[in-house]
């Protein structure tokens, strides 16, 4: 087990590194441009786009805050591009990969059992995605951390009750302050970021191993996973365009995948975050936190468990 | 019992029989070599033997274990070298070494870097870098150093020149005398002939024949002209000597068993350029495959 974990360590590095450099890297950025904005002028922009509030997976009055706009980060395309390189690369490899190089003929020519292969891919990727998506969390902690934000602070006002009305009190400007975006920003508060981040890799994962089980090219595997990727993305963009395409919901990946909205449920209602669905408002049943890490971790598992039910009874094709 | 047996053992792909029926025992102790043109079935066999698929019909056993259904407690006591040894390109060749020794609890890395040495291996090199008699050079260490009682290779030679095919053999007589049971394929009879104890034929998925190699060295092959009509053979030689080839002028045939008396005959048959060499293996792979008979030697 030692040899084939470091085997595959050494074989999954450099596409770790460049995932990890890529992922951190972005973060810091991604964060960091926050800052270029401030909120009321965020207000102002995002008012323009109200039509477009059903896309998002938070109201925009949640978007707006500074909690809302770092979880924003975690959802980005770029951190999805990024996990699903490591995912599908590391899953296409379990077998299929080794058996479009030829080397899986002469590793199992020693006393390894296919579950010890199997199994030994499946812990490094899982470890792997887990460093990937702490990495996205950690690049947003040092990124907090490192920059600062302008705050606009108005001269106090009276509000009129009833009355869409605000009474200056003071004839003073306002006045621009420079506050570390750590005073807005709680970083525990994305915990459930990271992890769904690192639930969604699972499956995708999971999904690809299962793939590369019954396969022996490599670059059909890869072909099926991302297809499949594009093909969930597709009905979730449907889904939510057109109300009578909504069941689709039910059907894709990138429902439970929703670290802005488990941000928020994480922050607004503890509670509900640690139960299988939620009720909205119009009696409609949302996936929760141990919902949506729930499906995703299952589903991953139980593509992986397929994958080794059927790598161990297969036959094994000759090199080609 | 003896140490590795199939029984009828089969296997289809589909509509296609790779493998039909084939039974074979080997002793413990003996070197088993297959012979078969490309396509015979020899790496279907030896396939099976290590458990990589499943048998259509019949059963295999090492050791009395099932090939099949015990494959790990099996690969426990072999050690194996595909016929496409491939290992991965990205590493260099003490790397690779120091990886699959670490798979077997009886693996030895010293012993394969010694190994490595006498086959003037340079395991400073990527694996990717690295010549195909190279990486053969490299898959066949890696098969050897390991304590494992039986050996199988497929085809251990291919692609390399012939100092390194005699220092590989080398190293199988070596594990011979250290008592290890060899099985290994090979399209090259001589290398076959020079260290196996038994040989089989395969032929279309089949097993044609196998014989034992200390029985075909006590035959001789006499070829020659002849001028005028050739003289029938005697009744008490007619056991004894079996005609391969014959047309107007030259003639080819084997003698099995003691020469004197078949010497003494030839001097009255009147046939000149007489040669007389022992039978080789090459002779009877020729009856078996006569359409093959340009094959390497």
């Amino acid at each position: 087990m030692k040899s084939m974990l470091s085997r595959y360590i050494l074989q999954g590095r450099t596409v770790f590194l460049s995932c990890a450099l890529a992922i951190f890297g972005f973060m810091l950025l991604r964060v960091w441009s926050i800052t270029l904005l401030g909120s009321e002028e965020f207000r102002e922009i995002i008012k323009h786009f109200k039509d477009f509030e059903k896309f998002s997976p938070v109201p925009f009055s949640q978007l707006i805050t500074y909690t809302g706009r770092v979880a924003r980060t975690f959802n980005e395309p770029i951190v999805l591009f990024v996990v699903l390189i490591w995912t599908i690369s590391r899953g296409s490899d379990t077998v299929a990969g080794q058996l479009n190089r030829g080397t899986m003929e002469m590793l199992l020519g020693n006393p390894v059992s296919r579950r010890c292969v199997y199994w030994s891919q499946f812990l490094v990727t899982t470890v792997g995605t887990l460093a990937l998506a702490s990495l996205a969390w950690l690049g947003m902690v040092v990124s907090v951390h490192l920059n600062t934000v302008q705050e606009v602070i108005k001269p106090p006002t009276l509000e009129i009750p009833f009355v869409p009305l605000e009474i200056p009190l003071s004839t003073a400007e306002p006045t621009i302050v420079e506050k570390p975006m750590s005073d807005f920003v709680d970083v525990m508060d994305f915990l459930p970021a990271l992890t769904i981040i690192f639930a969604m890799g699972v499956f995708v994962a999971g999904f690809s191993s299962m793939i590369s089980s019954f396969d022996r090219y490599r670059w059909r595997a890869v072909g099926i996973a991302v297809g499949f990727v594009i093909l969930q993305q597709t009905m979730r963009i449907l889904a939510i365009s057109k109300p009578e395409y909504n069941y689709l919901l039910n059907f894709t990946f990138f429902n439970p995948f929703d670290p802005e909205g488990l941000v928020n449920v994480f922050n607004e209602d503890y509670e509900q975050y640690w139960q299988f669905w939620q009720y909205g408002m119009q009696g409609t049943i949302r996936l929760s936190g141990l919902g949506c890490h729930g499906i995703l971790l299952g589903f991953g598992l139980l593509c992986y468990l397929i994958g080794s039910w059927r790598f161990s009874r297969r036959d094994l094709p000759a090199p080609i | 019992m003896a140490f590795v047996e199939t029984y009828q053992l089969s296997k289809s792909f589909g509509s296609f029989t790779a493998l039909n029926k084939c039974s074979l025992k080997i002793e413990q102790g003996s070197v088993f070599g297959l012979l078969g043109p490309n396509g015979a079935g020899k790496s279907t066999l030896i396939r099976l033997l290590m458990g990589f698929m499943t048998p259509s019909e019949g059963h295999a056993q090492i050791s009395g274990l099932d090939c099949h259904r015990q494959s790990l407690q099996v690969r426990q006591l072999t050690s194996y070298l595909p016929g496409d040894a491939r290992l991965d390109r990205q590493y260099r060749g003490k790397q690779v070494l120091k990886l699959f020794t670490g798979l077997r609890s009886d693996g030895s890395l010293q012993q394969a870097l010694e190994m490595a040495d006498y086959l003037e291996l340079d395991l400073r090199r990527k694996v990717g870098s690295m010549s195909t008699g190279m990486r053969q050079k490299l898959a066949v260490t890696i098969a050897l150093a390991n304590q494992a009682p039986l050996i199988i290779l497929d085809e251990p030679t291919a692609n390399l020149d012939p100092t390194v095919r005699q220092q590989i053999l080398g190293l199988l007589r070596r594990k011979r005398d250290e008592g290890k049971t060899i099985l290994f394929s090979s399209h090259i009879l001589e290398e076959v002939e020079s260290i196996s104890d038994t040989v089989a034929f395969l032929k279309h998925g089949e097993m044609i024949t196998t014989a034992d190699l200390s029985t075909l060295r006590n035959n001789h092959r006499v070829t020659g002209t002849i001028s005028g009509i050739f003289p029938a053979i005697p009744d008490s030689l007619t056991e004894q000597i079996k005609i391969i080839e014959k047309d107007d002028t030259n003639l080819t045939f084997e003698i099995t068993g003691d020469i004197l008396n078949a010497l003494t005959w030839l001097q009255s048959t009147g046939i000149d350029n007489i040669s007389i060499e022992p039978a080789r293996l090459r002779s009877l792979y020729e009856e078996i495959h006569p359409e093959r008979q340009e094959m390497e030697v």
